[in-house]
């Protein structure tokens, strides 16, 4: 996974936008659109390459999920800035995301993602912290957006 | 008209929870490590929530013909971990039309308990 940190891991208050997880960049290659269609159990031919051509394929649009959570997970192995924001990162998980989506991405293009802490509240015994993302191709084009919400069991 | 939107049936295996890890890049030992997974309290390793969302993003491309573009928005939340060995079924329903687009409900069901449970905006049909 070639995830090109971009900036700092910054994150010294725990509040929403104090957090801002670190800027990543992902290549989109047939091998990953592959990899990832053979992980769900997906047969569409767009998801599959012919031979060596790969001109017809783009990425599965849940795949977005992929490479929108790695500005999180980078986040979340800063140890320094997960200590300072009193989250206990070995009990997070997935509680929901929710992405709309733009542009398609095609092997050979480049994503870069974005990310910030915009809630952070609890819920019973569970703490939610809801992450606001942002990926982009290099031309500018928007490939989603939405949330990202991890509940600390 | 609008058809209805076929079932999608997917056995959860530990080969597809270490696929999805390698496809995805995240290696959480609470997916991966038995052990580390029972320490925090639960019985076994569970499945990455994004395994779910990939079936759902499957079941609404397969029923947009393949065209992953009709596809505009997805959510899901992830109401109870999914372990080695489940059997799921994804399912949808048309909620609305709107200028947007059809308004989707989506279930990931195991047996007659919900796992996950959200929405999308999908193209309508031509």
């Amino acid at each position: 996974m070639s995830v090109v940190v971009r900036a700092p891991a910054v994150a010294a208050i725990p509040g929403p936008g104090d957090l801002i997880c670190p800027d990543a960049e992902f290549e989109v290659t047939a091998q990953r659109i592959e990899d990832y269609a053979v992980a769900i159990g997906d047969a569409n031919p767009r998801f599959r390459r012919r031979g060596r051509d790969s001109s017809h394929m783009v990425a599965p649009r849940a795949m977005a999920a992929a490479y929108l959570q790695l500005p999180v997970r980078l986040l979340l192995t800063d140890a320094d800035a997960m200590r300072r924001a009193g989250i206990a990162v070995e009990r997070i998980l997935f509680g929901e995301v929710e992405y709309q989506y733009g542009a398609l991405v095609r092997p050979g293009d480049w994503v870069r993602i974005s990310g910030r802490l915009v809630d952070r509240r609890a819920s019973g015994d569970k703490e939610l912290f809801t992450f606001g993302m942002r990926a982009a191709r290099e031309d500018g084009a928007e490939v989603a957006c939405g949330t990202i919400t991890l509940v600390r069991r | 008209m609008t058809p209805d939107i076929p079932e999608l049936r997917k056995q959860v295996t530990r080969v597809a929870i270490a696929r999805y890890a390698a496809a995805s890049g995240d290696y959480n030992p609470l997916h991966l490590d038995e052990e580390h997974a029972r320490r925090t309290g639960l019985p076994s390793v569970i499945a990455h929530g994004l395994l779910s969302f990939g079936y759902a993003g499957q079941l609404l491309t397969d029923w947009c013909g393949g065209d992953p573009a009709r596809v505009r928005r997805m959510r899901l939340r992830f109401l109870k971990p999914v372990f080695p060995n489940d059997e799921l079924i994804a399912r949808g329903a048309v909620t609305a039309q709107t200028p947007h687009g059809l308004e989707v409900s989506i279930e990931i069901v195991r047996g007659s308990e919900v796992v996950a449970a959200g929405d999308a905006t999908v193209a309508p049909f031509q």
